[in-house]
Parts: C-alpha cells; sequence; structure tokens
C-alpha cells in the first residue's frame, strides 16, 4: 500500500503534511522557528527530531536529483547538448554564480578548529529573460545611481569593505539603477546551490540550464564577479555564453582606485571620468589613467595591502584580468544584464536558511541547500518532485547503517 | 471537487443541527464572541475531517496468504495488520496495511496491492 499512502513505511506523515514539514523546515531560518510556524499557522505539533530527519530526508532526494540530472546531461554528445530539450527556448539566456559562506563542522570533533568553521557554498541562477536590442547604445550616459558620492561609497564598502569620506563633492539625485533602458526583465528563475565545490555546482548548473533549453539561445550570458572559480567554471562548462564581470564589483574597484591617493575632491573628479569610461567599455583608456596613478604613487609598500599605492595596484591588476568581459556598451547594445544583482539576492535568500553564527552544519548542509534552492525555483522543480517521488518509494524499511 | 452541492446541503443542514445543539459558544478563553465561535468551527471541522479520513483509510484491506517480496521475487508470509499513526494536517489519522515477511531477505514488505487503494 506505500505508494497508495504516499510517503514511505518509516513516515509519520501524511504526503501533504509531509510537504508542509520540509517547507517550513526548509524555509524558516531553523528548525527551531519551523515547529513553532508549523504551530502556529498549520495548527500541528511535530517533534524538533521528525523535523529535522524528515526535512533532511527530503532534501537528500533532491540532491540525488540534482546529480542525477548533471550525470545524464554529461552522458550526452556534444550537439545534443547544444539542443533544447524542451519547446520553449527563452529570448535572452543568463547564467550568474556566486559563493556564499556557511559554517561546517565535524560534530565528532573534540577540540575547536584554529582555522573556524567558514566553508565556501555556491549557488548559481538561471534567468530567462526577454529584451531588445539595439543598434545604439540605449543608455550611454552611466546611471546617477553610480555617481551618487554617498551611494557609491557605501556600495565600495558592502563589497570591498573600504572606506572613503566625501564632504566635498557634489550631491547626485536619487535615481533607481533599475530604471536603466533596455535593461533585461528577468521571466523565470531556477536556482542551484551545494557545499560540494566549484566542479560539483559547475555541473548541476550546466545540466540546469540545458534542461530549460537555455543552450540553445541566440543570446546568453555568463555574469558574475571576479572569481577566478566563476570563471573556471564559465571556462569548462559555458564557454560559448558571453562573459560579462559584474559591473557593480568593478565599479567599486575604480571607486577605490580614483580616491586612492589623492584629495578628495580631485579623486572624485577622476572618479567621474573612470567611472563613465567603465561604463562605455572603454577599458584602455580606463587601464591607462589607473596605471599612470599607480606609477604616480610608486611601488606598493610590502605589507601594508590598504596603502594607497596597494589599493591602485590591485585595481590596475583586477581591470587588466577582466578587460574581455568588461564591454558594457556591446552588452547594453544586446540586451544582456550587466550586474549579477539578481545572484547576490538569492545568495542572502540562501543565507537566510543557512547562514549564522550560531549556524554550525554537518551533513545537513548539502540537502538543506539543494532544497532551499528548489524552493526559491520558479520552475516548478517541487511539484514535479513530489509527483515522482510517490511513484520512487520502496515498499519496505529502510534501515540506516550505524555510523 | 469532493463537496459536491448535494453533499454542500447536507453539511449546511448538520451545521444547522449543530449550531442550535452548542448553543452560545463559550467566550471566556477567547479573544472576542467571533473567535470563540470561529475555534469551535474550526475544531468541529477537523474532527469530521479525521472521522472521514479513519473511516475511509480503515476499510478492511484485501488480504492474501502469501505475497511477492519487491527485492527478491521470493513469496513471503502475511504478518497481520500493521497499525500506523500518521499526522495528517488535521491531526493524528490511523492507518491499517497488510504486512508481509520475506525468510529470504529476513525483513518485512508492504506490498502494493491495486484492490486496496479506497
Amino acid at each position: 500500500m506505500t505508494s497508495a499512502i504516499g510517503v514511505e513505511v518509516s513516515c509519520p506523515f501524511t504526503p501533504a503534511m509531509l510537504c508542509k514539514v520540509t517547507h517550513a523546515g526548509s524555509r524558516s531560518p531553523s528548525f527551531t522557528q519551523a515547529i513553532e510556524d508549523l504551530e502556529l499557522l498549520a495548527e500541528t505539533k511535530v517533534s524538533r527530531e521528525c523535523m529535522q530527519r524528515w526535512t533532511k530526508r527530503v532534501g537528500g532526494e533532491c540532491v540525488e536529483r540534482d546529480e542525477a540530472l548533471a550525470v545524464a546531461y554529461q552522458s550526452l554528445s556534444l550537439p545534443e547538448r547544444q539542443k533544447s530539450p524542451t519547446d520553449q527556448v527563452p529570448q535572452v539566456a543568463c547564467v550568474m554564480m556566486d559563493g556564499g559562506r556557511i559554517q561546517v563542522r565535524d560534530r565528532h570533533e573534540t577540540t575547536r578548529s584554529k582555522k573556524g568553521y567558514w566553508k565556501e557554498s555556491m549557488a548559481g541562477c538561471c534567468l530567462s529573460m526577454v529584451s531588445q536590442e539595439h543598434t545604439e547604445d540605449p543608455s550611454p550616459a552611466i546611471p546617477k545611481t553610480f555617481v551618487d558620492p554617498e551611494r557609491i561609497r557605501d556600495l565600495a564598502r558592502e563589497i570591498k569593505g573600504v572606506s572613503t569620506a566625501i564632504e566635498d563633492a557634489e550631491e547626485a539625485e536619487e535615481e533607481s539603477y533599475d530604471d536603466r533602458i533596455g535593461r533585461p526583465e528577468v521571466l523565470v528563475r531556477s536556482v542551484v546551490a551545494t557545499c560540494q565545490g566549484p566542479e560539483t555546482v559547475g555541473r548541476r548548473l550546466v545540466a540546469e540550464a540545458h534542461s530549460r533549453g537555455f543552450h540553445a539561445a541566440r543570446r546568453k550570458a555568463f555574469v558574475a564577479d571576479g572569481s577566478a572559480t566563476n570563471w573556471g567554471v564559465h571556462r569548462k562548462h559555458f564557454s560559448h555564453y558571453t562573459p560579462i564581470l559584474d559591473f557593480t564589483h568593478a565599479i567599486c574597484y575604480v571607486y577605490t582606485a580614483a580616491m586612492a591617493g589623492c584629495a578628495t575632491a580631485a579623486g572624485w573628479r577622476d572618479y567621474l571620468q573612470w567611472a563613465q569610461w567603465l561604463w562605455e567599455g572603454s577599458i584602455d583608456e580606463l587601464i591607462e589613467a589607473v596605471a599612470a596613478r599607480s606609477q604616480t604613487l610608486g611601488a606598493p609598500p610590502e605589507g601594508d595591502e590598504n596603502s594607497p599605492a596597494a589599493l591602485v595596484a590591485k585595481t590596475l591588476g583586477y581591470l587588466k584580468n577582466q578587460r574581455t568581459r568588461m564591454d558594457y556598451q556591446k552588452y547594453r547594445k544586446l540586451g544582456l544584464p550587466i550586474t549579477s544583482s539578481h545572484i547576490e539576492s538569492t545568495i542572502k535568500q540562501l543565507n537566510r536558511r543557512m547562514k549564522g553564527t550560531e549556524k554550525f552544519w554537518d551533513q545537513g548542509a548539502e540537502p538543506l541547500l539543494a532544497l532551499a534552492a528548489a524552493y526559491l525555483s520558479q520552475t516548478n522543480r517541487l511539484v514535479r518532485f513530489w509527483k515522482d517521488r510517490r511513484n520512487q518509494l520502496q515498499p519496505v524499511r529502510q534501515y540506516n547503517t550505524a555510523a | 471537487m469532493a463537496t459536491t452541492n448535494e453533499i454542500k446541503e447536507r453539511i449546511a443542514a448538520f451545521a444547522r443541527e449543530l449550531a442550535e445543539e452548542l448553543g452560545e459558544a463559550d467566550d471566556s478563553n477567547a479573544l472576542c464572541w467571533l473567535d470563540a465561535i470561529e475555534t469551535q468551527a474550526v475544531e468541529i471541522g477537523d474532527a469530521v475531517s479525521v472521522e472521514l479520513l479513519k473511516q475511509k483509510a480503515q476499510k478492511q484491506p484485501v488480504i492474501d496468504e502469501a505475497s511477492t517480496c519487491p527485492k527478491c521475487g521470493k513469496l513471503g508470509r502475511y504478518q497481520g495488520l500493521r497499525e500506523r499513526k500518521l499526522t495528517s494536517r488535521r491531526g493524528p489519522v490511523p492507518i491499517s496495511e497488510p504486512e508481509y515477511y520475506c525468510p529470504a531477505c529476513r525483513r518485512d514488505f508492504f506490498p502494493d496491492d491495486q484492490r486496496n487503494r479506497r
């Protein structure tokens, strides 16, 4: 009767209740909170042990499903990989990826690790988008939000941890960056997340992109910050996607270099020019100007990473390394995205469940990440998962192997 | 939808009967009068749901003396009805299902039998 009941022999919930338990366990910030939420909203009491065990178990099955999809993709021939398995091919296919951080601790460990427990988790999202192509740049002037002294200072502080005082700079009018003309509109997002490293996230992300017909799209973009890990995944799995460096990260580097080692007013004047060059994709001029500043400041003093000379030298290296991914004018003409804001916000949503100074994960991290990613996806992944699950139940008890 | 017009009418008649029988709701522990009658109505709704679930799920299943083990394909013998208490959206519901034992695998199994879909 297992398939008629719809849950395995050892499950203490009806199928509908199991969905609610899993939802609460993976969407609430903690299992304790999940139990409270379930009691208040669904008027059902569930023990912490049950909540934890079943959320992780269902999450583990999501991991298996993601892995199976990745293995199936790897077994395809190259021409098959380029074809869309669905009728729908997005107008613009965009893949974004980034890293997050969670604390992972071996529960059997007796002494505290000196290095701490923070490990990198990785997430990627596949975004189908619509946008128009243009013969001319639809937005040639840099949005005011990037030339607002307070806004750019806050942005640089948030992204690069750099603080610079600007008292004399002119005040800019408030304008939302989201209002930029020609900005592509997101239709459907799906998310992949893992704490098993870049190799795993790359395999799962490319399989997810393929399953949604992304490879067959005419306009394709891969957007990420400057991390070498991201671009390693791009080289291996998405080399036919237009590589785009997240504009927000790039402009923060430019701002830091412009304000380093000179008076605030002069630095701000330079920044306005450099920011416009970056926006236009005039990277040669920008690199030349930053190189001149670097020469004026001389070699960075050893051991001081925050000296003006070191900050400018770092920016110069960054711009040289990323120069092929910063043709922003061309990307705007093609109607492609130029910031990785969607994956940044996805990471924040995942962090809500996964990250916290008081949260330590062991084997539960991977299943919970997979579940959280599935809930953030708008592709009915979980609806299909619950339907398929019923048919895969074993009519026998599953025994856990003793540790 | 299971709630056809006919069933809705019967529910309405049953609710009218209950409302008369129950009289005024006790609002001494409630936020207000409306909260008291809402709590009372939800409790009754839950009890009806659980009862309906129980009656549908507890129908005597069809039992064979032996059934094929899903692992090894050999015949397993009938052990009896296994009682499970599942937490549903509306409260605990007891379910019973035929349990078999496979001597070759040395484990119990619960075969899918189309005849037992109630």
